[in-house]
């Protein structure tokens, strides 16, 4: 107990102390600071305040660049994403890929048009597009049991690569398997970037 | 020089802090100015970039519009009026008018893109969109002419096209690259043209939007 005692009341004195002398030390430094008349005070606190302008012009210019990049990114995405929404819509539509009876998609056409026999009907098919838009059309069932890619003829090998950014749209198509089955599925067109976007 | 060491008046520190904080202060007044007229510049651009954004778009619609592949007795059987013709006019959109440039802008066309071209106090500015769909410059009777000279027959229902795919459009690619500059005061006619073609006694068709004054 009493040795207990005596470590509480010398902790309690070396804070104390440590305390004190602190105090002390800042009064004087404050002390000096505002009685010195040397002027060393002044102009620091003009080249900090100019450095804090400074700084803070600097980082609200990189702010507003930082805005605009991301702005540009987006619009960039939306305006492509419009375009391939259009592709995807009026695709759907294209008669090339329908069933002659009922409207919806033909498997049997999507078959021959993604088919290594189908270049002829391919070309058909893109020829009303423009070369400066690069785009592939993905259709897949809902249950993805079924999938068919449509690429143009007259690309380059690379042209598709996983790594090229790319925009893509879907939209809901009703696909005929065969004249007793129909499923639902998704119309995609993936728009490449090229050189033009 | 020991007098100047031992001036504790600190009016040197002074005098030099001063300068530079004059200097430091028109430094940002000038990048303030500066990125105000950048805004100007920025949002001249933006307008522009939107008025190409939106002809491509009307281009891109009419292109869009009932959109038919090798199917000609179908295209036939359509009142004529599915493939009127719209029109657009530069002048009468409220973002043109707007523009700073006193409406003088040179709009061009071709069958790859739209481009706008304007300057102002020295510094020029330009809008380019490519289109989704083929385009050509130029008139209906322009083309069956051109398709008249090229292929012997002008490429309508009754007297298609007798050629392969891949020739016709290597030479509409060709006929494509040519530009037309449009007046932005005057209507522009978007009117979506089939052409037709003879393969192998299938006869099919395919779709281009001719853009002309």
């Amino acid at each position: 107990m009493p040795v207990s005692s005596f470590i509480s009341n010398f902790a309690r004195s070396l804070i104390n102390s440590m305390l004190e002398a602190t105090n002390k030390f800042v009064k004087t430094k404050l002390k000096l600071m505002f009685r010195d008349e040397r002027g060393v005070l002044e102009p620091q606190s003009d080249l900090l305040s100019t450095a804090l302008a400074v700084i803070g012009f600097s980082v609200l210019a990189a702010l507003m660049s930082q805005a605009y990049l991301g702005y540009e990114d987006r619009s960039f995405a939306m305006e492509n994403y419009e375009s391939a929404s259009l592709l995807a819509d009026t695709l759907a539509a294209s008669p090339a890929l329908k069933a002659e009876c009922s409207g919806m998609l033909s498997a049997a056409a999507l078959d021959k048009l993604s088919g290594p026999e189908g270049i002829k009907e391919r070309e058909k098919l893109f020829t009303a597009f423009s070369g400066n838009y690069l785009f592939l059309i993905e259709i897949r069932t809902e249950d993805e049991l079924w999938q068919w890619r449509i690429e143009p003829s007259n690309t380059e090998p690379d042209s598709f690569s996983e790594g090229r950014e790319k925009v893509a749209a879907s939209v809901p198509v009703v696909i005929e398997l065969n004249p007793a089955e129909s499923v639902p599925g998704t119309l995609t067109v993936v728009l490449y970037k090229t050189a033009w976007k | 020089m020991k007098d100047f060491i031992e001036d504790n008046s600190a009016w040197a520190d002074f005098l030099i802090s001063k300068a530079a904080l004059i200097l430091a202060s028109m430094i940002i007044f000038a990048a303030l100015f500066h990125l105000v007229a950048g805004f100007k510049d920025l949002e001249a651009q933006k307008q522009l970039d939107f008025l190409a954004w939106d002809f491509k778009n009307s281009v891109d619609e009419t292109g869009a519009r009932n959109f038919q592949d090798g199917f000609p007795e179908e295209s036939l059987e359509e009142s004529p009026d599915k493939f009127k013709e719209i029109s657009y006019c530069f002048d009468e959109k409220e973002v043109f008018q707007a523009l700073p440039f006193e409406r003088d802008v040179e709009i061009r066309v071709s069958g790859e893109y739209i481009s706008l071209e304007a300057e102002s106090d020295g510094r020029s500015f330009s809008a380019v969109r490519p289109f989704a769909f083929r385009i050509l410059p130029f008139n209906e009777s322009v083309l069956q002419e051109k398709l008249r000279a090229r292929f012997g027959t002008e490429g309508s229902e009754k007297t298609p096209l007798i050629a392969n795919y891949a020739e016709i459009e290597a030479f509409i690619q060709v006929l494509g690259a040519e530009e037309a500059v449009l007046d932005p005061e005057e209507k522009i006619s978007l009117r979506k043209e089939l052409i037709y073609v003879k393969e192998e006694e299938e006869v099919s068709a395919f779709a281009c939007v001719l853009i002309y004054q």
